[in-house]
């Protein structure tokens, strides 16, 4: 069949799941609290004055200001003056950067040690549980929120795991405290599919399907097929008219949700660039360690990519007989290229730097790990880069970006402080 | 007496069992001059520091010299890297390098029965194998290649150059380590143990059956007779003894202290291996002088016991005065085995940089009591050396030549 025209669906109501039952005036009424101090916070006008202001999308700025006003990025201009009103931040010996932006983690689903009881990271007792939602797992308090926001992480999307063809709904965040909703960003939510290894040996193993590459494919079509009848309908329907399963692939197929397609070995990563094309899915592909194999193809289909958190394309079954730059090469051609931590090791820098030893140019690593990411998961309005309009989430370093030894000294996100280095650490 | 006993009967079999012949595309060590003068920026060999102008002339197999303004006899062959750094070998001090096998299973762990003293990592380690190489492509000259930590005790750990060699040639110390796991990992792996209580039960019997096995052996020399050799005691006897360490993979405080009385009762010596926990107790280890061998990228995932990982930990058992080096451990996403890359990683988490460079040279050298070879650039040690485009832990730096035993290894 051929492409699904997009369109609204005017019964979507994400909300209607956020939060159920009895405890949604509690929360709503704890957020209120929670926020209120923030509110405070960013009504202030802040003047960030830094040796280098690297906007990642309109190069940097030595000496350079952001100015801040009611959580979002007023100006950007060279200079150390201040206006007056505005509170100033004085990183004069320092380097200012967008909060970096994680595409693919899984923060909060499975606590640090493995508690068991605490792993909530993939509903693996049916191939397709697209209706399971991250939100009702992800635990707040999860102490790596704190330890990936003194690393610079502001902007986190949390999905589901990848054992499943279709494992559910995957939410960005904001990284600061003060609870789930606080935390969440109102956008279109991601949902997640995998292709290839890990649907296959979750449930093939258990003598159930998919046991293959083929039946993996046959089962996404055939799911994907109702979906798409459904929305070509397009009437507004009301929720529990059809399976929950169902609306959530047609909100995918219409648009109003993303996907984000776990593949790995290239035929996977082709297998998942069909799918999008056939129904007309928007979002992105993960981990793509093969994806140098197939550039071009990927270029072609201007499909962003998430590439991590290895980035040498070593993976278990087929290593290349010597570390590929696999991001490098995938820019090269001309795709967009995100580094993912994929809560793996937690530092985006790191990650980064490794792709620069692998040879990404520094630049794109930058870009890589902040607006990259962004666009990727469809919030390049809001955050990836500094710019007038956007939310003020920025990033205080010691050194260069791109150096090991260099620390995240303070992290500010809409604009209020909250992270700050100790001066012991 | 006993590492002589063993290699009488282990290295004749192992030798034969290891050729299995490089295949097409496999790297060998290409023909090589009489001698490599290796000329750069800057060379760094602990002790010395960072020497302006390093230079290092390779002969024989050894380091013949170092300094600046060397001259090149006729027969060498001169390599020149004006911005670059010379650095010794690196060392991994504890890894499953090798055992991986290609392709068609792990070599890492024997996990049928929980205590298998009688084998040698030496077996399965492949010279031919993609880590191996790629370790190798990134600097690492020398590794302890032990088997996994799924048993109480895997197996004897042997220290072993990384250069594609089909002999015994590349063995540094052969057994180097006993290789011995406490804590959640063994406790998942057998029918027995099930609990902390088992796992020590079971080393404690078999460790002193060990000395039982070491008494009968002294008792039938003395009595002129010639004792029966028992390989599962062969190696732990030689613990015992005190001819090499124990080298235990333990995470939590209560692991290490188990490891810790054992040591005490049994009397051998302790190297930590991961203790994501050792820098609870950096003080108490420290006045034991039980050095660890610390994971410095600690991946999120697929490990129990990590509550306390940090960062921080090298930086905080330094300080204490524990002797630690360096190993790139499971859970690291930096499959190509970057230990320099690794290593770098600490210099945001308050180690210095030059403390950095001897966690993976000079430390582990010393640890693992072949300092006398290896670790340093010093005339008559072993000629394993690196060369660098850049500074160490410049993300862009890049290995440009390694030199194993004075020979440069194929240029890749």
């Amino acid at each position: 069949m051929g492409p699904v025209r997009k369109r609204r669906w005017a019964c979507r109501d994400w909300s209607a799941v956020r939060v159920s039952g009895s405890w949604r005036a509690f929360v709503l009424a704890a957020v209120t609290i929670a926020a209120m101090p923030s509110e405070d916070a960013s009504a202030q006008r802040v003047a960030v004055v830094a040796k280098t202001v690297n906007t990642i999308s309109h190069g940097s700025l030595s000496p350079g200001v952001v100015l801040i006003a009611d959580g979002k990025i007023e100006e950007v201009r060279a200079g150390t003056e201040t206006p007056p009103g505005y509170a100033v931040i004085d990183a004069s010996d320092r380097i200012v950067m967008p909060g970096l932006v994680d595409a693919h983690t899984h923060y909060g689903l499975r606590n640090v040690h493995l508690t068991p009881g605490r792993f909530d990271m993939a509903e693996s007792s049916q191939p397709f549980t697209p209706h399971a939602d991250v939100r009702d797992a992800l635990d707040p308090d999860d102490p790596v929120f704190d330890k990936v926001r003194g690393l610079g992480a502001t902007t986190l999307l949390v999905l589901p795991g990848s054992s499943n063809l279709v494992s559910g709904l995957g939410w960005a965040l904001k990284n600061r405290d003060g609870g789930l909703d606080r935390m969440l960003i109102d956008s279109r939510p991601v949902l997640k599919m995998a292709l290839g290894m890990n649907p296959k040996s979750a449930h093939g193993r258990r003598e159930r399907s998919p046991k293959t590459r083929m039946g993996s494919s046959a089962m996404l079509r055939a799911r994907f097929e109702e979906a798409a009848r459904l929305v070509r309908r397009g009437e507004p329907r009301q929720a529990g008219e059809v399976d929950r399963e169902l609306e959530v692939l047609a909100a995918a197929v219409a648009g109003e949700a993303l996907v984000h397609i776990h593949a790995v070995r290239a035929d996977d990563i082709l297998t998942a660039l069909r799918l999008m094309r056939t129904y007309g899915l928007e979002g992105s592909l993960g981990h793509v360690y093969e994806g140098y194999l197939v550039a071009d193809e990927i270029a072609r289909s201007e499909v962003p990519v998430v590439v991590g958190p290895k980035l040498d394309g070593w993976y278990r079954g087929r290593n290349p007989p010597r570390p590929v730059d696999v991001s490098g090469r995938l820019g090269k051609a001309g795709v967009e290229v995100s580094i993912m931590t994929d809560s793996y090791v937690p530092d985006l820098f790191l990650q980064a730097c490794f792709a620069v030893h692998l040879g990404l140019e520094e630049e794109e690593a930058l870009r890589a790990i902040t607006l990259n990411p962004a666009r990727a998961i469809g919030l390049a309005d809001r955050v990836g880069s500094l710019e007038p309009g956007k939310d003020a989430d920025l990033i205080v370093l010691d050194g260069e970006p791109l150096a090991l030894s260099t620390n995240v000294v303070r992290v500010l996100i809409e604009g209020e402080t909250v992270y700050e280095r100790a001066a012991t650490e | 007496m006993s590492v002589q006993r063993l290699s009488s009967w282990c290295i004749p079999v192992l030798a034969g069992m290891l050729w299995s012949g490089p295949s097409a595309g496999q790297e060998l060590v290409p023909d090589q001059p009489a001698g490599w003068l290796v000329r750069a920026g800057t060379l760094w060999s602990d002790g010395d520091g960072f020497v302006a102008g390093g230079e290092v002339l390779l002969r024989d197999g050894t380091i013949a010299a170092v300094g600046p303004d060397l001259e090149a006899p006729d027969d060498v062959e001169v390599i020149d890297v004006t911005d670059g750094f010379i650095l010794p070998g690196l060392i991994e001090a504890h890894s499953q390098t090798g055992l991986h096998g290609d392709g068609v299973g792990w070599d890492t762990d024997e996990d049928t029965r929980p205590i298998t003293a009688d084998l040698h990592a030496r077996d399965a380690f492949y010279a031919f194998a993609a880590d191996v190489a790629s370790a190798r492509r990134s600097g690492i000259t020398t590794v302890l290649a032990t088997p996994g930590g799924k048993n109480l005790i895997g197996g004897s750990g042997v220290l072993i150059k990384t250069a594609p060699a089909v002999g015994d040639e590349n063995v540094v110390r052969q057994p180097a380590v006993l290789k011995m796991s406490l804590g959640d990992e063994p406790k998942r792996t057998n029918a027995a143990p099930r609990t902390r209580m088992g796992e020590v039960a079971l080393l404690r019997e078999h460790l002193s059956r060990a000395r039982k096995y070491e008494e009968e052996r002294n008792q039938a020399e003395q009595n002129g007779e010639r004792p029966a050799v028992d390989a599962d005691f062969e190696t732990t006897a030689a613990l015992l003894r005190g001819e090499l360490p124990a080298l235990v993979q333990a995470y939590t405080t209560k692991d290490i202290a188990n490891a810790l009385r054992l040591s005490d009762e049994f009397g051998f010596d302790v190297i930590l291996a991961y203790a994501t926990q050792a820098h609870l107790i950096a003080g108490e280890l420290a006045r034991r002088d039980v050095p660890v061998v610390l994971a410095s990228i600690k991946g999120l995932w697929y490990r129990y016991e990590k509550e306390s990982f940090s960062e921080r930990n090298a930086a905080q058992l330094l300080d204490a005065g524990v002797r630690i080096a360096l190993q790139l451990g499971e859970g690291n996403p930096y499959g190509g085995g970057d230990l320099l890359f690794n290593a770098g990683y600490l210099l945001k988490h308050g180690l210095a940089r030059e403390d950095a460079l001897r966690a993976i040279t000079s430390w582990p050298a010393e640890l693992l009591g072949v300092a006398d070879r290896l670790g340093r650039l010093r005339p008559g040690m072993d000629g394993d050396v690196v060369v660098l485009s850049g500074p160490p832990f410049d993300p862009r730096s890049q290995v440009l030549h390694v030199f194993i035993n004075g020979q440069r290894m194929p240029s890749e």
